[in-house]
């Protein structure tokens, strides 16, 4: 993993943010209301706070007249922009939802196992998740990372091995190859959220081994419940072409691209 | 039932009375705070999708009973909802939130446009947009209503779009070989109930001229598919690749 940014690192204090909100001509054009709420935004939502400070006012085609809404709950902030085309000068709402920590808060990732110096096996979380109200088949995760990991290109590595080692609740993980997938958007249309995504390989351990951790365990520490399972490699095709979940068929799309799985 | 709530439902819009009546059989909604119910059940017209979504979600999602909505946030398009859930390994009580368009999930369906020469994929066709949301120039995947099917034309391609790719391809009409669903995809269920479906159209071209672009649309060779992979960011269209390679509708393994 390179130096580049693992996750949003709220460059600016509170004091900071306030004077660069006031610098801004859509801050100055929103309600009194509005920018109350913005300038005594919880704590936790720092991360927010900060991108929305370094939102560009104009953007190739847009400008960003004032904010004629904000709303917030416990992880997310919900906002509505006035903006003017610039090729047309029509005035429309622009409307994102954004999580507190920021834009640049998460990675998710996948392990695959090393057999003979082959890839022969992967292994995926099993997951109940609320949106959805139904059980999925997904990439591992979320890890958050700590804001800096300074200029040590293994700290974040190590982060991730001790983050899957705990989830998994194997003694330890040792990653013989990691690979960085880069940044997506999930959902561009809706949110301006970006997951880092990345996939490890081990093969300090076999797949009994690794059963002896997983099989028959479920858990439900995150605030959901999810099991994990090891599928053989021989299995990922039919397994890409059933399998909806948008972080796992990116990162086998990006693991291909790398020539790391070939099908 | 509460007589305040029967007044409020003596005013409900008729398009509404079905997903009310079965919400209202809901043990979460009944456990809900007045001040919310009321907020639902004055929901404006275009939130029908989610209110549909809501009237059918299960009671339970996997081992978390639903207890009651704790908040609801709304906007022009989106809420934000707040549910207490109870865990029935444990009996601890959580919030669980999600956001959900006004539409329940997005009625748009992510696609991509592959033509081919002489039976082979030669190229891929893609959109290329300012977008808004996360400020950033971005590769997307072709977004429209469900696609309508109807060999060998398609009814629902949006018009600019068709436009251009006659065109590019410079026919009167696109002939369209092959429409393959791809499914749907989830595009981040920590976030949100939304999904999508994925597709992919293959035309007919056979004198693709790139010289023809216009803004908008992005049109590769396939022999690029590698790197295109390896810089794009939006998940649907990284999801549609994956699907594609996977039923080896496109081959990279033997480009660059």
């Amino acid at each position: 993993m390179d130096n580049r940014i693992i996750c949003s690192a709220n460059n600016y204090t509170r004091a900071e943010a306030i004077s660069k909100l006031n610098s801004l001509e859509w801050f100055a054009n929103s309600k009194k209301e509005i920018q109350d709420e913005l300038v005594n935004l919880p704590e936790s939502f720092e991360g927010f706070l900060n991108d929305l400070c370094d939102r560009p006012e104009k953007f190739v085609d847009f400008e960003i007249l004032e904010m004629e809404d904000v709303s917030i709950n416990e992880h997310f902030a919900h906002v509505v922009f006035k903006v003017k085309s610039l090729f047309n000068n029509k005035i429309g709402q622009k409307v994102y939802t954004g999580w507190k920590k920021g834009t640049y808060h998460s990675l998710r990732g996948i392990i695959l196992l090393e057999t003979d110096n082959q890839i022969s096996h992967f292994i995926l979380r099993r997951c109940t998740r609320f949106a959805i109200s139904r059980e999925i088949e997904e990439a591992m995760g979320s890890i958050y990372p700590p804001k800096s990991f300074g200029d040590e290109q293994f700290g974040a590595i190590a982060y991730v091995e001790q983050q899957f080692a705990q989830q998994m609740r194997i003694p330890s993980f040792n990653f013989s190859k990691y690979f960085d997938l880069g940044f997506i958007y999930p959902d561009p249309a809706m949110s301006d959220n970006v997951v880092g995504l990345f996939a490890a390989l081990i093969n300090d351990m076999n797949v009994e081994i690794i059963k002896t951790y997983i099989d028959g365990k479920r858990y439900d520490d995150k605030g959901y419940s999810f099991s994990y399972s090891i599928k053989p490699i021989s299995e990922l095709l039919s397994f890409l072409a059933d399998t909806n979940d948008g972080f796992l068929l990116s990162i086998f799309g990006r693991l291909q691209a790398l020539n790391v799985i070939k099908l | 039932m509460q007589t305040k709530l029967i007044g409020l439902l003596e005013k409900i819009d008729p398009s509404k009375e079905i997903l009310i009546e079965k919400l209202l059989l809901k043990n979460w909604f009944k456990e809900t705070r007045f001040d919310i119910q009321k907020k639902i059940l004055e929901l404006p017209n275009s939130y029908n999708g989610m209110l549909k979504e809501l009237s059918n979600r299960p009671d339970y999602a996997g081992d978390k009973a639903i207890l009651r909505l704790h908040d609801m946030v709304i906007s022009q398009k989106m809420a934000i909802l707040s549910f207490e859930v109870e865990s029935k390994l444990n009996n601890e009580k959580m919030l669980r939130e999600y956001v959900s368009y006004d539409t329940g999930v997005s009625l748009e369906c992510n696609g991509i446009i592959l033509i081919e020469e002489m039976g082979k994929i030669k190229y891929f066709v893609t959109t290329r947009t300012v977008d808004f949301v996360t400020g950033t120039l971005i590769s997307k995947a072709i977004r429209m209503h469900y696609p309508k099917f109807n060999n060998p034309k398609l009814i629902t391609l949006p018009k600019k779009i068709e436009t251009q790719l006659k065109k590019m391809l410079e026919k009167r009409e696109l002939e369209i070989t092959r429409f393959v669903d791809l499914g749907e995809v989830y595009s981040d269920t920590t976030l949100t109930n939304n999904h999508s479906s994925t597709f992919a159209i293959i035309i007919k071209g056979d004198s693709v001229d790139l010289k023809n672009q216009t803004d908008g649309l992005e049109v590769e060779s396939v022999e690029m598919t590698r790197s295109y992979i390896n810089k794009i960011a939006d998940s649907y269209l990284l999801a549609i690749f994956s699907k594609l390679m996977a039923l080896n509708i496109i081959e990279i393994n033997n480009h660059g």
